[in-house]
């Protein structure tokens, strides 16, 4: 249905200095799929959607939709674009028309389609939304879920040929997520062709049949969810899509502010909420530092979170060392039951650089 | 704490200062002759003969008033001590009802001439001509005499022109609105310049007509063709013959002082109600001169609803150019808007009228000048609703298929309209306001009328309060007119 080649767009500031943001970007898109585009902030997802209806123009390549090069001057791009429906990551419902307005300028303006027969039609879409009751209401009335789903409802009141969602839950309360992913998972059973932008993983592995990895600019890998999520080939891509965050500090000596530690390690647990196992953490450090692994400096302790598995984990790393540190005496064995009892398991193991014990904390 | 003494210091100074001004000017002997008037200060109206003549003294100090009534409402607050114009303004019922009363007259007389352009000696020629014959007549003298004597405002009989000259009329510009050399009753001009200027029409068979100039705007009037003749008190000057052609003289006119009468019982405290009536009856209801205020008003209102309607619709074609895609368009836009706010109104007015325009009414004028300030101010405050709307609103206009005219009909030009509104009330009523000016181009327009009744009542209170309340009640009406319009263009667009 659509095929991008080598598309490239430098945006140029006014100093003269280049931004590649897409970097000889090629791929195809089915009739009746659903693909999704994920990928860090800045990595060009969002210039890649919006390119393909000409909302941004790109520098060179071309865009074939149903034979034809859209990129090139002259296309009617804005009869293409009424085939394309398009979904904001803010909304940007019409503030000064209410859900039924919004629903049914398009096809009044553009379609000449009449008002009774627009109304009567965005009920139906309205009711398949799920907001009915809503039609008379005006768009500062409405919740963050409401309103992107009154977005979708305009979108479709054109029976687009394919649908482009650009960050469609990033500007929801995690309490709204939940409506308007029914919705987008309706539409897809429907086999409604959709290309979504999003950071939301588990969404897009759940939503979508195919998914494209894109970085700096390039896309690195595409495949479906079950190859891009469980067996990445790429290394970047498996860092993202496993989403593991890590937290750093290399102890020197005997004396260390292990009180600006333990703040940091609190920011961080914060941060990806998992403060509940702040105190747990807390612990094992103390144990390991002050006791089990008093005697091995540097020391550097890691502090690691994979989203997607929601697994925590402490690695304590000591350079240059090939053989266990943890003596088999009493008092060190016992040490060692009080953090597995805190823990879920422990392994020690060597690696290039020295020797690794590894806490998984659940 | 040293700055705030400072302040305090010179606001003392100042305090000083204007008390021993005012002391002077009210202590000391009565000016009874020319030579009392050493140090003194004497008002006169901006621009007018005497000005021009007495600028250049050193015994006294002359001061610029732009109307009669604000020298005589400074001679009474003791800002001045004498005020000089015409010996025969003022009638002796006036002056005593004013509290005042003419000191002396000046040595030399004046002669006093029309004007013309130097291409158009013709005319002049013709008038000379016909001067003779009058004076020869004895006319010139029965007519002078008669209107010099004339007692109070209800003038001699003002000899009926005939109407049916079939000539082409004949244009005469002046600044002067004071009895009995020249002034208005409603639409119609009666005074000795006005009998000899009407008889000089029957002459030669061109029928008059008069338009009414700010003193310093009648003479560029002449030079840019607007009128044929320039009159009102005109002293004959070296200047003025180096560059006009100046006619016969018609009238020898002698300057007076007028002084405050120490004698005389003037009114002071509470103006009592039937001061009040009296007033109300001497500026609004005598001579008719409410309707003098309702004319202005309707001048005042043709020319601020026609600008705002031709500004509107050169706004949007503005808008349009700020927010092309080339960028020369924009540039061109963004050049008028500040060429545009660079010039003061009364200069654009000016401008258009002795150049651009000649030969365009001056209501005409006034709505080009207008609509070039109102298209800009349109512009820029849509300009401004526009960029609060913001771009999101604009590119799921574009997403959807619309075309830019589209989004700005259906989406962002109605949001922008109901953001502007407040601006826009703002900008009415400035406009409104700004009106005011128009007097310099020949336009009697509201400001205008109130100083033609002030010129004949030389009252500077009621006539200011009455186009005070009908300013003031005009821009609450037209906040309530911009409210319905824009109600009724937001409908409309969508």
């Amino acid at each position: 249905m659509i095929s991008i080649r080598h598309l490239s767009k430098t945006f140029v500031d006014p100093d003269g200095s280049h931004l590649d943001v897409l970097k000889d970007v090629s791929c195809e898109i089915q009739k009746g799929e659903v693909v999704g585009i994920i990928g860090p902030s800045g990595c060009g997802k969002s210039t890649l959607l919006r390119t393909i209806n000409m909302m941004t123009m790109p520098t060179s390549g071309e865009i074939l939709f149903e034979g034809e090069n859209i990129a090139a001057n002259g296309y009617p791009i804005n009869k293409l674009r009424q085939r394309m429906g398009m979904v904001f990551q803010t909304f940007n419902l019409f503030e000064h028309l209410n859900v039924l307005g919004n629903i049914t300028l398009a096809p009044m303006k553009l379609k000449g389609i009449k008002q009774e027969e627009a109304e009567k039609e965005a009920m139906q879409i309205l009711h398949k939304v799920g907001m009915d009751d809503k039609c008379t209401a005006m768009p500062a009335e409405l919740s963050g879920g409401q309103k992107q789903r009154i977005a979708i409802a305009r979108c479709l009141a054109m029976h687009p040929d394919i649908m482009l969602f650009d960050e469609p839950l990033s500007a929801l309360d995690p309490s709204m997520v939940g409506e308007v992913q029914t919705v987008i998972r309706q539409l897809a059973r429907e086999g409604m062709t959709m290309l979504i932008a999003t950071h939301k993983l588990k969404f897009a592995h759940d939503v979508c049949s195919r998914i494209i990895f894109m970085n700096k600019g390039q896309i690195h890998e595409e495949g479906t969810p079950k190859e891009i999520f469980e067996n990445p080939t790429h290394s970047a891509t498996k860092a993202f899509v496993q989403q593991i965050y890590k937290l750093w500090f290399t102890i020197e000596g005997q004396d260390f502010d292990i009180v600006e530690m333990h703040s940091q390690m609190l920011q961080f647990c914060n941060k990806y909420n998992i403060a509940h196992i702040i105190e747990t953490a807390q612990q094992i450090i103390n144990l390991m530092v002050l006791i089990v692994l008093a005697d091995y400096r540097p020391l550097t302790v890691r502090l690691s979170f994979i989203e997607q598995f929601e697994r925590v984990s402490l690695d304590f790393m000591i350079k240059d060392l090939t053989t266990s540190p943890l003596d088999n005496n009493e008092f060190t064995q016992s040490v060692l039951d009080d953090i597995r009892s805190l823990s879920k398991e422990i392994i020690e193991e060597p690696t290039k650089l020295g020797f690794r014990i590894k806490v998984f904390l659940n | 704490m040293k700055r705030l003494l400072f302040f305090i210091f010179i606001a003392l100074c100042l305090v000083a200062c204007n008390n021993r001004q005012k002391s002077q000017s009210k202590a000391n002997q009565e000016i009874l002759s020319e030579k009392d008037l050493q140090g003194k200060v004497v008002a006169t109206l901006t621009g007018c003969s005497f000005e021009i003549d007495m600028a250049g003294r050193s015994d006294f100090k002359i001061v610029r008033q732009p109307t009669m009534s604000d020298c005589i409402a400074s001679l009474r607050q003791g800002r001045v001590d004498a005020i000089v114009y015409d010996e025969v303004c003022f009638t002796e019922e006036m002056l005593r009802e004013k509290g005042m009363k003419k000191a002396f007259l000046t040595e030399k007389s004046y002669p006093c001439a029309f004007a013309c352009t130097k291409s158009n000696l013709d005319l002049v020629n013709k008038f000379n001509e016909f001067l003779a014959k009058l004076k020869s007549s004895g006319e010139l003298n029965e007519i002078t005499l008669r209107w010099q004597n004339c007692i109070d405002y209800t003038h001699p009989d003002m000899p009926e022109t005939k109407d049916n000259l079939t000539g082409e009329p004949l244009l005469v510009g002046t600044a002067y609105t004071t009895a009995p050399i020249s002034y208005m009753i409603l639409d119609k001009w009666y005074g000795l310049e006005i009998e000899i200027l009407n008889r000089f029409g029957e002459y030669i068979g061109r029928p008059v007509r008069y338009q009414l100039y700010d003193f310093a705007a009648e003479i560029p009037a002449l030079q840019s063709g607007q009128i044929d003749i320039a009159a009102g008190v005109l002293f004959v000057t070296e200047e003025r013959k180096k560059v006009l052609a100046l006619t016969d003289v018609y009238y020898n006119c002698y300057g007076a002082f007028f002084v405050m009468d120490k004698d005389a019982q003037i009114k002071t405290g509470d103006p009592k109600l039937s001061d009040i009536r009296g007033s109300v009856r001497n500026n609004l209801v005598a001579e008719n001169r409410w309707v003098i205020l309702a004319r202005g008003l309707k001048v005042t209102l043709e020319i601020t609803l026609f600008s705002m309607l031709f500004g509107s619709i050169l706004g949007t074609g503005l808008l349009a150019m700020r927010r092309s895609q080339r960028p020369w368009v924009r540039k061109t836009a963004s050049v008028y808007a500040s060429v545009i706010r660079g010039i003061p109104m009364v200069v654009l007015l000016m401008i258009l009228f002795y150049i651009v325009l000649v030969g365009f009414s001056g209501i005409a004028v006034a709505v080009v000048a207008f609509t070039l300030t109102f298209t800009s101010s349109f512009a820029s405050t849509m300009d401004n609703a526009l960029l609060a709307v913001g771009n999101q609103q604009y590119e799921a206009g574009e997403a959807m298929g619309f075309t830019r005219a589209q989004i700005f009909r259906y989406i962002t030009g109605p949001q922008a309209l109901k953001r502007a509104l407040p601006q826009f009330k703002g900008e009415a009523v400035s406009l409104i306001k700004n009106t005011s000016v128009v007097g310099y181009v020949a336009i009697q327009d509201l400001t205008r009328a109130c100083d033609m009744i002030r010129a004949r009542t030389f009252e500077a209170f009621f006539p200011l309060l009455f186009i005070t309340i009908i300013y003031f009640l005009l821009a609450w009406l037209i906040g309530i007119f911009m409210d319905y319009i824009f109600k009724i263009a937001i409908k409309h667009l969508l």
